[in-house]
């Protein structure tokens, strides 16, 4: 008997997605983003990159 | 850092990635972005499930397919990938619970050697941020290519 194919575990290759960009604005990392920016406005950032913030 | 991953599929910007993890849960597409925050130079990483049916990501899931180690590898290409083209980048990372913050944990610990030599990371916990030493619960990580170097 034939064995099955088996389905592909991998993206098909090729260029860059234009689609997957769309991903950006996407509510969830939108909020993450939004949570994100939040910590770091209540806990600060390491010293050693602290001078980031007088950029 | 020889990590076995999956292959990535990058977006056009270079801000975005997705990948497909297979397990006994079948076939689930995450997706990775790096967002700058409000800091310039600072790029959040965003890491989820995309709803098979909406397409929009999936807040509450938890894949749990098997392939944690696999997974976590993945993430790490793409955080080689994005530093590459934006050597400057500091990238900041926070679980949205307290388990995926255990599991960035341990796939940081698990590989610290080999992460320390292209990348310095901050772990913040209770005390603070300091240089991610093993053993420690953080509630958020923060890395950069040693290579970074600051504008003038």
């Amino acid at each position: 008997m034939k064995a099955k194919k088996k389905k592909k575990d991998v993206l098909s290759k090729g260029g860059p997605s234009m689609e997957l960009d769309h991903y950006l604005d996407d509510p969830y990392f939108k909020k993450k983003l939004a949570e994100a920016n939040a910590f770091i406005a209540r806990v600060g950032l390491p010293k050693e990159l602290e001078h980031r913030l007088n950029r | 850092m020889n990590l076995e991953a999956y292959d990535l599929l990058p977006g056009s910007s270079g801000f975005a990635f997705e990948f497909i993890s297979v397990g006994p849960k079948g076939r689930i597409e995450k997706i990775v972005t790096y967002t700058e925050m409000e800091t310039p130079g600072f790029f959040n990483l965003g890491f989820g499930d995309k709803d098979p049916i909406t397409k929009r990501m999936d807040d509450l899931s938890r894949s749990g397919n098997g392939d944690t180690e696999k997974v976590l590898a993945s993430v790490v290409q793409t955080l080689l990938q994005f530093t590459s083209l934006n050597p400057n980048a500091i990238v900041h990372a926070k679980g949205s619970t307290k388990a995926r913050n255990r599991l960035y944990q341990m796939g940081i610990s698990k590989y610290l050697d080999d992460v320390m030599k292209n990348f310095k990371v901050y772990g913040f916990s209770t005390s603070g941020w300091e240089v991610f030493k093993k053993g420690i619960p953080y509630e958020a990580f923060m890395a950069h290519r040693l290579s970074f170097t600051t504008p003038t």
